[in-house]
This record gives structure tokens, C-alpha cells and sequence, in this order.
């Protein structure tokens, strides 16, 4: 015993080295395992899982293209019955899409579709169309449900005071994000020319009795009586 | 076995040489942990390549600024200027999201009737290799109207 602890007193820097190495060699396999770990998902994705997600938001997309469609029908004089009935069809033909790409689902509507309209001569002419769509994708891969309400209106609003220098603004409301529409032509009925200024708005005068027809993007038609 | 003066210096100095030695270890423990640290963080897995989300991505983009929109109605009306423009647009978005190497092709189908439409290709003259990426891209409006339309592409990377 005496000789074992001389011999430890006496290689003290050399043990006290070694103990280093080995704390040193335990330090960098904790980091390499620390760094494993945060680099790697617990969870690992089914490997087509983004493939279908992409395929969800197209149709995501496509509920958005029909409520755009309704909206323009409905502008141009399209009864409300056909519209809803137009939209109700589409979310089937999204519904087909899917399935045709092997991703078993369905797409409700939740309730009614809702579509409103603001009188035109109101000083903001508008139509909108409400609904709530329920997605549920059930396949092997990947179990998703969803329910998205889709709240989307076109406006054409004008400044409240008639006469020189009004403005017109053209704008759609997309789930409460406002978008200024610079892709719209104005016609103004007895005639004024009206200077597009690039933001989605308009510069003319105005006066009692007009009438400003506005073409939005998606075809759009808005009419509005001064 | 060296020399004695050394020794006899390296016994009486034995505890400062341990601490010198210490010193000397932790240090190079803490040196090394640093270094080990540091290249963790520097060093990034480079990304790995998904085509078929880069290109979707941009599909998704020229639909939301209405070029798949007003594509669609450009070969609806026939206008051949308007469409020439319109390929030339998407051409350039999908080669932005694909590498160097990187080629695709693409054609429409009017869904209500089944068919191809003939103007709608783009690249329709390049050989598709053995393998690529299926990308089918759906649109249920084209300017204001109910409608159903399919976008295919392709895309590969060349040489791979």
C-alpha cells in the first residue's frame, strides 16, 4: 500500500495529465452527441410527406381560385344558387384531384357559402364571399385535417366628398390582409379621365350623377353610382 | 539517466512543475473544447437539394402573382404574343429555382375536356431522361370563370 501511494505521489503530473485526457476525450463525445441531437428531428417525415403537403396547399390555392371565380360571376350578374353551386362542384373536382394523385380526401363546405353585397351608391362598393372549408386527407402516409375560412371581398371605394381631386381605390381584402389592385381599369360614364397613380388608386373629379364601372383582376366588375 | 543537476532541481521544484503541468492541461482542455465548439458552429450541412419543393415553391408564386392565370387565358383567347410572353416568364421563374443543370418541361391539360393543350408546351423538344420529378399543379379559375386546368412538369437534373 505504501508503495502503490508513493509510486501515485510521485507520477502525480502524470495521472493528473491522464485524468485530463480522459475528461477531455468524455467532453467531446458529450458535444458530438449534444450536436447529433440537435441536428436531427426526433421525428423523422414520412418521405413523400412534403409531396402531399404540396399537394394540399395547390388545393388550398384552388379553394382560393374558386372563391374568385364566384365573385366575378356573382359581379356580372350571376345568380347566387349558381354561384354556391358552381363553388360546391369545384371543391369536388379539388377533391377528385386529389384522389387522382392517390391522396385520399374530403372537402367540405362547413356551412353556408356566404356571398354579400354593398349597395353601389354607397361610397364603398363591394362584393364578398365567406365560407369555411374543411380539408381531412386520410391515407397511409399522413393523417391532416383542417378547417380554413376563406373570407375574401373586392372593393371599389371612393374618397366621401364630391367634386375635385377624388380619389378611387381599388383594393381586395384577402382574410384581413388588404391588397391595393393596380391591375384594374376604371371607365367613368359621362366621361372623366381619371390618372391612374400606380398604388391601386385613382386621381379625378367627380361629380353627381357617374357612374364608375371598375375591372379588377379575376374580372371583377365592380359598378359604383355617384 | 540526465542530468543530475536537473534532476536534483526537478525534485525540490516538483510542486511547481505540477502546477505548471496542470496549468498546461486544463488549458489545452479548454483550447481544444473551444475549437471544438466553434468549428460546430461554423460548420452548416450543406442543404440537400429538393427539386421538387424549389420548384414548387415557385409555381406556387407565378400562380399568386397571376401569371398561371393570365397563361391560361392567353392560350385560351390565342393571342400568340401574350403567350410567347407568358412562357417566356414562367420559363425564366421555374430555371431560377433549378440548378445550373437543371431542365424541365411542361404542358397544360384543359381538365372539363381531357386534352393537352398543344400551345401550352414548353421545352416539348427535349428528351426526357430516365427518371424525373412529377410536378402536377391544379387552377380552378382563369380570368373570372369557373374552369379546370392542369399544369405538368418535369423536371430533371442534367448528367445525374
Amino acid at each position: 500500500m505504501r508503495i502503490k501511494n508513493s509510486f501515485i505521489k510521485n507520477r502525480k503530473g502524470q495521472v493528473f495529465l491522464l485524468l485530463a485526457i480522459v475528461i477531455m476525450i468524455y467532453l467531446i463525445l458529450l458535444s458530438t452527441t449534444v450536436f447529433r441531437i440537435t441536428q436531427s428531428p426526433f421525428v423523422e417525415l414520412a418521405p413523400n410527406q412534403n409531396q402531399i403537403m404540396n399537394y394540399i396547399d395547390n388545393s388550398v390555392s384552388s379553394i382560393y381560385d374558386l372563391v374568385y371565380a364566384g365573385i366575378a360571376q356573382y359581379s356580372q350578374g350571376t345568380p347566387i344558387v349558381e354561384v354556391n353551386d358552381s363553388i360546391i362542384s369545384g371543391l369536388a373536382s379539388i377533391e377528385a384531384y386529389l384522389d387522382n394523385h392517390n391522396i385520399p380526401s374530403l372537402i367540405r363546405h362547413k356551412n353556408d357559402i356566404v356571398i354579400s353585397q354593398n349597395s353601389a351608391i354607397s361610397t364603398d362598393v363591394y362584393i364578398q364571399i365567406y365560407c369555411e372549408i374543411s380539408i381531412l386527407v386520410d391515407s397511409l402516409e399522413i393523417y391532416f385535417e383542417a378547417d380554413y375560412t376563406v373570407n375574401v371581398s373586392f372593393h371599389l371605394e371612393r374618397s366621401s366628398i364630391v367634386g375635385t381631386e377624388n380619389y378611387l381605390y381599388l383594393y381586395k381584402i384577402q382574410n384581413g390582409l388588404i391588397t391595393m389592385l393596380n391591375d384594374a381599369t376604371v371607365s367613368i360614364i359621362p366621361f372623366t379621365s381619371a390618372s391612374k397613380l400606380g398604388d391601386g388608386s385613382f386621381q379625378l373629379n367627380l361629380e353627381l350623377g357617374q357612374e364608375i364601372t371598375a375591372i379588377l383582376p379575376h374580372n371583377v366588375i365592380l359598378t359604383m353610382d355617384i | 539517466m540526465g542530468d543530475p543537476k536537473m534532476i536534483r532541481l526537478s525534485k525540490a521544484k516538483k510542486g511547481q512543475l505540477f502546477i505548471i503541468e496542470a496549468f498546461i492541461a486544463v488549458s489545452v482542455m479548454i483550447i481544444m473544447v473551444t475549437a471544438l465548439y466553434e468549428v460546430q458552429l461554423a460548420t452548416q450541412l450543406s442543404p440537400e437539394l429538393n427539386l421538387e419543393d424549389e420548384v414548387f415553391t415557385t409555381i406556387r408564386a407565378l400562380d399568386d402573382t397571376g401569371t398561371l392565370d393570365k397563361y391560361l387565358y392567353s392560350l385560351e383567347t390565342g393571342i400568340t404574343a401574350d403567350i410567347e410572353l407568358y412562357k417566356k416568364t414562367i420559363e425564366q421563374a421555374i430555371y431560377g429555382s433549378l440548378p445550373d443543370n437543371g431542365q424541365f418541361l411542361l404542358f397544360c391539360e384543359n381538365v372539363t375536356v381531357s386534352e393537352v393543350i398543344p400551345e401550352s408546351w414548353i421545352n416539348q423538344y427535349l428528351t426526357l431522361p430516365d427518371s424525373t420529378t412529377g410536378i402536377d399543379y391544379l387552377v380552378t379559375e382563369v380570368n373570372g370563370k369557373f374552369t379546370e386546368y392542369i399544369f405538368h412538369f418535369q423536371v430533371w437534373i442534367i448528367g445525374v
